[in-house]
């Protein structure tokens, strides 16, 4: 969730609370030998309003299951879930009378940390990665799509080549692909007929078969592993992928320089969903965490309360 | 001989000379040299019983005549056209009805249970979604004369002798006087009056009230692009006043706001407009034109289907009005409703300075767009999930794909377009505007696909069915006497906006981020201006 203006109300309440909680606190923890703890009142209510909140919390993937039930938007549940989910760590600092305890508190301590460090490592990332992917990824893709696009690439490279051999048995104004192009290093009066000009009209003949040759055995050797997923390729690099497609245009005769783009662009693809790809395992990964150690720890939260209170009753 | 485009004229059946043509009753006012300029257009087909002579769904070009004989016409049933029901056991039905969920809708809900209307002389009951043509009865009209997909599934029921003919002979026997006349009495009989006794707007009326209208009804003839009457014509005029019920063909209505021609409807076969202005003072109150599919012969010739329309004179429908109070105050319950739901549509200021990336998008057209703000979407596809759990099929009608517009996705989503063109070419009138303004896709789809193909932002979706009931297609392969009759397998699926839940569009109601939002065509000016928005729909 974007932290904005709208989560001010959320903020202040959250600050509010907390600073009741600790006045409450430490107006009672003097009257009590061994200070606030657990086992006095305010203790045992400060924690139960922690259980509240962290079962709250967890009422959000609940929710999810459900989305279109009358229970109150989404956005709401989610805004509880994180000013609720922080909230919780400091009433259960006070609950705890700022000591760790025994075996089974220190534990819960622990989970406690790791999940709310967990969710707000969550929070910042959703601040920036979607911004991040909207910028570089513009053909962003369905997430349940992206390793059937990525498959799909080499095909489209093969199909590439298919078509720019049929092309090249075509007259000119037949050809789907292939158009004469000019070099930007070509004199402008270069004469008709010379092997190098790109821009004579008339030019209706394959391409020297050595130019296709060298094509071929850069898209066998090089692009072919690469879209196949061999990351360690030099055309995984950006500018390297650039420099090296300059390169085989200046040895492929011009006529193949659409084909040649077609294909640098395919490259390019996965360039883009490979970084898609790497961008929703950031956004996302950190739930692999964050997720059931929330249900651990709400377990033995839940184990906890039952135990501390049985004890008490004692 | 047939252009490259149109279909070429290898008919299967027995060819007939102009004279053995001549011979035959519809033919005897055609002109002889109109039925010799393109030989084997039309045929002589023998049938023997449990013969399927066409199939509900598949690409067709001909219309049928029938000379001896009868045919059954049906169209499958399926499973009712989902409403936002989730499939839940009843436990959990009782607790969502205790948050505010609606219990399920087992029938499209309809101000009347009318006949349906198919590409033939007869409309279907729509109990049975079954009948039986005879002699002199037609089918086809729309496939040849729009290449429009078959509406049903018809299968011989005896032998029967058919004439199958392309578009060249039936345009031949539309100018023939006969053959207009034997159509026209057709129509009336058993087309017009079974229309007109099925209205509930017409309860109440004597069958000899109704006999009445049927006869005294006008039968006109529009070409394409024709206007039938304009916004404060007079409704009682002489030529152009009354009520007007659709036989063949579109007609778009549209009304004038701020200057421009603002599409309210397209309505098709067995539609009725013009009643507003019979029961409002001042003119009419929107524009009526003809419309129609052209198709195209050549590379520069297109041809266009005239637009068919019955005309209830203004005198005839005073005389309604006046002699049944109950009818009266029903039709002024619908005009008002329908001036309404008009004027929200024409009430936000049009066409605000757009930008060129948005017209070429065609955001102007939405009055319920759905936009997805990138900088706080998390591709967590819960609109998506929520789509699908608020519809008992499982499909989503939102897809999270789509063009870019300054931050936002604009995913393929119904728009709720101020020109609906998806509403145009369906041949059994299964898509409609609501009175709401959604666009609703009834039981009666045969899945054709002309309405995804119509729409020109991918909205609507063709959807495979999976559930079909083992009875229906038992009953299927009854009507058809045939083991391997298959019933149709696709329906077209819409966002209905989730018009029956409280919450309103489950997509923006789920989204946990904030991201997903809908927007009317008067706030895309605030759209293009860097991302800020205002006065967006909220469903608290």
């Amino acid at each position: 969730m974007l932290l904005d203006h709208k989560n001010s109300r959320w903020i202040v309440g959250t600050v509010l609370i907390a600073c009741a909680a600790a006045g409450v606190y430490f107006w009672d923890a003097p009257r009590h030998p061994h200070g606030g703890s657990g086992s006095t009142i305010v203790g045992i209510v400060l924690g139960s309003v922690a259980l509240a909140l962290m079962l709250i919390a967890a009422g959000l993937g609940m929710r999810r299951k459900v989305p279109h039930w009358r229970l109150g938007r989404a956005q709401t549940w989610m805004r509880a879930h994180i000013w609720g989910g922080l909230l919780t760590v400091w009433l259960v600092v006070l609950h705890s009378g700022f000591r760790v305890g025994g075996p089974l508190t220190t534990a819960i301590w622990v989970l406690l940390i790791t999940v709310t460090l967990s969710g707000i490592v969550g929070l910042i990332l959703q601040q920036c990665i979607p911004s991040i992917l909207m910028v570089n990824v513009p053909g962003e893709t369905i997430a349940q799509q992206l390793k059937r696009e990525i498959d799909d690439l080499n095909p489209r490279v093969a199909a590439v080549l298919k078509l720019m051999k049929s092309d090249l048995s075509k007259p000119l104004e037949k050809r789907k692909l292939l158009r004469p192009s000019r070099r930007k290093t070509d004199p402008p009066n270069q004469p008709p007929g010379t092997p190098e000009s790109a821009a004579s009209p008339g030019d209706q003949t394959a391409s020297k078969p050595a130019d296709t040759r060298t094509l071929e055995v850069f898209v066998d050797s090089r692009v072919t592993p690469y879209l196949a997923g061999d990351s360690s390729s030099i055309l995984h690099h950006r500018t390297r992928s650039i420099a090296v497609f300059v390169s085989i245009k200046a040895q492929c005769s011009p006529v193949l320089e659409p084909a040649i783009d077609a294909i640098s662009e395919i490259c390019a693809r996965r360039r883009e969903l490979l970084q898609q790809r790497r961008l929703m395992r950031m956004l996302f990964g950190w739930l692999i965490l964050h997720v059931p150690l929330s249900w651990m720890l709400l377990v033995m939260v839940v184990f906890h309360s039952v135990i501390a209170l049985r004890y008490m009753a004692q | 001989m047939a252009k490259k485009i149109m279909p070429a004229a290898t008919l299967k059946g027995e060819q007939l000379s102009p004279e053995q043509l001549l011979a035959i009753d519809i033919f005897r006012d055609v002109d002889p040299q109109a039925l010799t300029k393109f030989p084997g257009t039309v045929v002589r087909r023998t049938f023997s019983k449990g013969d399927v002579i066409c199939t509900e769904g598949e690409g067709g070009t001909t219309a049928f005549y029938i000379l001896e004989g009868n045919a059954k016409v049906f169209i499958t049933r399926h499973a009712k056209q989902p409403k936002n029901t989730p499939k839940r056991n009843r436990l959990i039905a009782g607790l969502g009805r205790l948050f505010g969920q609606q219990p399920a809708e087992t029938l499209a809900s309809h101000e009347d249970s009318y006949p349906v209307s198919i590409d033939a002389s007869k409309p279907l009951p729509y109990g049975s979604l079954t009948t039986t043509l005879g002699p002199e009865d037609i089918f086809g009209e729309m496939s040849c004369m729009n290449l429009a997909p078959r509406s049903a599934t018809i299968v011989a029921d005896g032998d029967c002798v058919m004439l199958e003919m392309l578009r060249h002979i039936y345009d031949v026997l539309r100018r023939a006087p006969s053959f207009r006349e034997k159509m026209d009495k057709l129509y009336r009989e058993r087309v017009l009056g079974n229309y007109l006794e099925s209205r509930s707007l017409l309860r109440g009326m004597s069958p000899e009230d109704i006999e009445r209208l049927r006869d005294e009804a006008e039968l006109k003839t529009y070409e394409p692009g024709q206007v039938i009457f304009r916004e404060g014509a007079d409704p009682f005029d002489e030529e152009t006043g009354g009520v007007y019920l659709i036989r063949l063909g579109q007609v778009r209505v549209s009304q004038d706001v701020h200057g421009q021609q603002l599409t309210l409807n397209y309505l098709s076969k067995g539609d009725y407009f013009g009643e507003i202005g019979m029961l409002r003072d001042g003119g009419r109150n929107a524009t009526c034109t003809a419309i129609d599919h052209t198709i195209q012969i050549t590379e520069n010739r297109y041809q266009a289907a005239p637009v068919e329309v019955i005309r209830i004179r203004p005198d005839t429908f005073g005389h309604i009005i006046s002699a049944y109070p109950l009818i009266r105050g029903r039709l002024e319950q619908l005009a008002g409703t329908r001036i309404t739901h008009t004027a929200q549509l024409a009430e936000a200021p049009l066409m605000p300075a757009l930008q060129h990336e948005s017209e070429a998008l065609g955001l102007a057209q939405g009055h319920n767009l759905m936009l997805i703000d990138l900088t706080r979407c998390t591709r967590c596809d819960q609109c998506v999930d929520a789509c699908v759990a608020a519809h008992d099929d499982g499909v989503t009608r939102l897809i999270r794909e789509g063009p870019h517009y300054d931050k936002y996705l604009v995913p393929s989503s119904c728009r709720l377009c101020t020109d609906p063109v998806c509403l145009i070419g369906c041949p059994v009138g299964s898509i409609r505007r609501s009175d709401q303004l959604q666009i609703e896709i009834e039981d009666w789809c045969i899945g054709c696909g002309v309405c995804a193909a119509q729409c020109p932002y991918d909205s609507i979706q063709m959807h495979k069915l999976s559930d079909i009931s083992q009875d229906l297609v038992e009953e299927a392969k009854v009507l058809a006497r045939k083991e391997d009759t298959i019933p149709v397998t696709n329906r077209a699926v819409v966002c209905d906006q989730c018009e029956s839940l409280p919450t309103g569009p489950a997509c923006v109601y789920a989204c946990p981020h904030d991201a997903a939002i809908r927007v009317d065509a008067s706030e895309k000016a605030a759209v293009g201006e860097k991302g800020s928005l205002a006065n967006r729909w909220r469903y608290e």
